[in-house]
């Protein structure tokens, strides 16, 4: 009876707690039901550099131009490749031909419908070298475009090329708009050229604002929400919180660290915080042509000297997490293997095998803005018996100084890309060590050749089965690690942040604030 | 007079020559690749890159790129940005408005500050007024001007929400927005030289006092207000106007952190934009039209200093 009794008490109360939880999931679909309208005011670090949307220049290009301009396909918040301009796709059986049916009925913010013409126009454009247009590299696997029909086109390629598919889903590599919209020769323009994306440029003002207004004809119908999207660029993190704390803005890019933890608890009130968890990715890059780090074992003492979380610890806040290759846990193309821990006995070991002495002496090239990692590097190191001198530059006599080769390590960034052979594939092979050891640009920066890798990834970016290719690409990065070229330190987070006004705001692991399926197109404002 | 200013306006000719000269290699000196930065950190195509330094003229030899670029100066042409490719003569021209007005402003408020709270303070010499003066021009000194902003910007703009952190409104748009926006970095430059001026003032009106015309003047029986405002105070001002010419060629140029902060479109933070950008015809064609500017108001003041004190022989 008792138990009997009991149980109705429990049924009651798990109906009363039901019913509760059924409130509150319809108050909150209500309450999350979007808004068209509105117009969000958006933060940003720098102002636009160029309105030619070939050209990048700073990553604020890249992201105004993101609500602007689409390609042919896009990722999906899973990193998959979804439709976009291009409704599907077929690759023919030698790997050579990729035939694109393209979305009918898609509009030019000018109001122009967009055919096959218009995309090969932009694709052309972005190959001609005297355009200097970002997707110059990206796309130099193709060896023609045939329009096929209005509304479908067939690009040929050199030789089978595994990532070109990701190729066409990202606008750093082409972005489309009308033909003949933007003049032949690297130019700037007066006004960005109109694009299909869900905004459409309205007005510019140089180091006040750029104005972008809905695109009406946008092909996802209902979309976009909001009516206005202005950017302002300010490049202090704190006036920016600022601002937004105020009320002048509505949304900031690179929250400041050490606010992020007050806003995330509610203790700064009426804002959140939105999390790119690997927006941002550190190395330790060493140039392995000139002494001292032409020798392994130096590298392999500089990387054992390392303790990365501490680093992530005091550079960023404790943000971020440590890693030892280009794609972080829990991506597709992660690889599981040992990882190179802090250890000084090794340390002193490995110093003594390479021969050199309680003296020896290493130098950062650093560069302006990034003291708080070199201090760290520096104590650590310093901690290990490595006695590490930093050279501070500011920003472009360090690109300089870089260019030159001039350095014996440097931190560094880099990209995470969609498809490992526009990362590995680019930055660790070796036709990339002439270019260095002529002090040309490279993006093999530390100049690293290890033909068995070449071969690997050479063979990995003309396969196209997943598996296989991932085996491949699975024992270049085992061996790219054993070689100490560099040690990678860490993915870190950047924040977005934005009044509780703001609704459906949703980004991907690195930052990108727009998407076909995310991003501003799906945010709406709660008045 | 107008003889003097045709003179000192034929002047500007070599001083700018001089100044595009130095300007121009100086640019040049500093380490640092335009392409190198307008191209990024990832796309380093050894194609692009060649293409890019050809199409911006970057690899001629460097002195027949002065000699391009002072042709086309003189014939109104300041060339195109490397980095925009805008002409640069817009661009700067743009940022010009917001720079005077904001200098103007500064100016205006800390003139108006200055002169009453110098001139009382040595009028009522060691008295209480004389050390609340003193304690807020060694505030307006000692206190850094991105701290006072931040100030500010937490009081007024957060806190009570009176006035907008950052951002600019065209006074021909929008007026009023205009003022509001203008109202707290111009508090934060027209402290700076309130502070300084007041001091200025201050000492100089204590000297005036102490001179025989002024002992004349009260011992004659004039009433104390005309000593002050009419002798003491005009004779004193010749020094003040020393500091305000030299204050207003640093507002137009070098308000950057203020600029920074309050994300006001000036030509202060264009200068250092372009430095960050090597974009070497925004940096020249931006100092150029500076150097014109601080020419100018130099000019002015000596043309004040005529009429302040009618004893200064111009030429």
């Amino acid at each position: 009876m008792i138990s009997s009794g009991s149980k109705g008490v429990d049924m009651k109360k798990y109906f009363v707690a039901v019913l509760f939880l059924l409130m509150v999931f319809s108050h909150t679909a209500v309450a999350q039901t979007p808004k068209t309208g509105g117009r969000l005011i958006f933060a940003m670090e720098s102002d636009v550099s160029t309105m030619n949307p070939f050209v990048r220049m700073i990553s604020t290009d890249q992201l105004i131009r993101s609500l602007m301009y689409e390609t042919l396909f896009d990722f999906s918040l899973k990193n998959t490749i979804i439709p976009a301009l291009g409704e599907s796709w077929t690759i023919s059986k030698d790997g050579l031909e990729y035939t694109v049916k393209l979305r009918s009925g898609v509009k030019f913010h000018n109001g122009q419908e967009m055919t096959a013409e218009d995309v090969k126009w932009s694709v052309e454009y972005a190959m001609d070298p005297k355009n200097a247009a970002t997707g110059f590299s990206l796309l130099k696997p193709i060896e023609s475009i045939t329009v096929v029909e209005k509304h479908r086109i067939r690009f040929k390629l050199k030789e089978p090329t595994a990532p070109f598919l990701s190729t066409l889903a990202t606008v750093r590599g082409f972005i489309v708009v009308p033909q003949n919209s933007v003049p032949q020769g690297a130019k700037t323009v007066p006004a960005y050229p109109p694009g299909t994306g869900p905004f459409a440029f309205k007005a510019w003002e140089s180091r006040v604002q750029t104005v972008l207004v809905r695109h009406k004809d946008y092909w996802q119908k209902g979309l976009p929400y909001l009516d206005e999207v202005i950017y302002k660029p300010v490049e202090d993190a704190d006036v920016r919180l600022s601002a937004l704390r105020a009320g002048d803005v509505h949304m900031i890019e690179r929250a400041p660290y050490s606010y992020v933890s007050k806003i995330k608890s509610g203790e700064i009130k009426g804002i959140k915080a939105v999390e790119a968890k690997a927006a941002g990715f550190k190395r330790l890059i060493f140039n392995v042509l000139v002494p001292p780090f032409d020798n392994r074992s130096l590298r392999l003492a500089v990387a054992n000297a390392i303790d990365k979380k501490q680093y992530l610890q005091g550079a960023f806040w404790g943000f971020g997490s440590p890693v030892d290759q280009r794609y972080p846990a829990g991506n597709p193309w992660f690889v599981k293997m040992p990882q190179i821990k802090r250890d000084v006995s090794k340390v002193k070991a490995l110093l003594k095998e390479a021969g050199v002495g309680s003296d020896f002496e290493v130098e950062l090239l650093g560069q302006q803005g990034d003291e708080a990692e070199q201090q760290v590097l520096q104590q650590q190191l310093a901690s290990a018996g490595i006695k590490m001198k930093v050279r501070l530059m500011e920003y472009g006599s360090y690109v300089q100084k870089q260019h030159e080769r001039d350095w014996q390590m440097i931190i560094f960034g880099g990209r995470m890309q969609p498809d490992p052979h526009l990362l590995y594939g680019v930055e660790y092979i070796c036709s990339e060590v002439e270019q260095a050891k002529a002090k040309r640009a490279t993006r093999n920066l530390a100049a690293y050749c290890n033909k068995e890798v070449d071969e690997l990834l050479a063979e990995a970016g003309r396969v196209t089965d997943t598996k296989k290719r991932y085996e491949i690409y699975a024992k270049a990065i085992r061996q790219i690690t054993e070689d100490v070229s560099e040690v990678p330190l860490g993915f870190y987070p950047r924040f977005y942040a934005h009044s509780d006004k703001v609704k459906g705001f949703v980004i991907d692991d690195v930052g990108s604030i727009s998407g076909t399926k995310f991003g501003l197109i799906r945010t709406w404002m709660d008045k | 007079m107008a003889a003097y200013a045709l003179k000192r306006l034929l002047q500007l000719i070599p001083v700018l020559l001089i100044v595009s000269l130095i300007v121009f290699f100086i640019v040049q000196l500093i380490p640092g690749d335009p392409v190198a930065l307008m191209l990024g950190e990832e796309q380093r195509d050894p194609e692009v890159y060649q293409a890019l330094r050809q199409e911006l003229g970057l690899d001629r030899p460097i002195h027949m790129r002065y000699i391009h670029w002072l042709a086309r100066v003189l014939q109104g042409d300041l060339g195109q940005s490397l980095r925009t490719r805008r002409p640069v003569f817009d661009i700067v021209l743009e940022r010009y408005p917001p720079t005077v007005y904001l200098a103007l402003a500064a100016l205006v408020l800390g003139i108006s500050i200055a002169i009453p709270a110098g001139m009382m303070a040595a009028v009522k010499q060691n008295t209480a007024y004389d050390y609340s003066a003193m304690l807020f021009t060694l505030f307006g000194i000692s206190v850094p001007n991105f701290w006072f902003a931040m100030l500010l910007i937490l009081w007024l703009g957060i806190y009570l929400g009176w006035f907008p952190t950052i951002g600019y409104a065209a006074p021909g748009t929008d007026f009023l927005g205009f003022l509001s926006h203008l109202t707290l970095p111009a508090l934060v430059l027209g402290t700076d030289i309130a502070s300084t001026t007041t001091r200025y003032v201050r000492a100089e009106m204590l000297e005036q006092l102490r001179l025989d015309y002024v002992r004349t003047a009260r011992a004659k029986g004039l009433p104390p207000r005309l000593v002050f405002y009419k002798h003491a105070l005009k004779n004193s001002l010749i020094a003040a106007i020393t500091v305000v010419g030299l204050q207003v060629g640093r507002l137009l140029g070098g308000s950057t952190v203020v600029e920074t902060i309050f994300g006001w479109p000036g030509l202060a933070r264009l200068v250092l934009d372009a430095v960050y950008a090597r974009d070497y015809p925004v940096l020249q064609g931006a100092v150029l039209l500076l150097a014109v500017g601080y020419v100018f108001i130099n000019l002015l003041v000596d043309l004040l200093y005529k009429w302040l004190n009618p004893r200064v022989r111009l030429g």
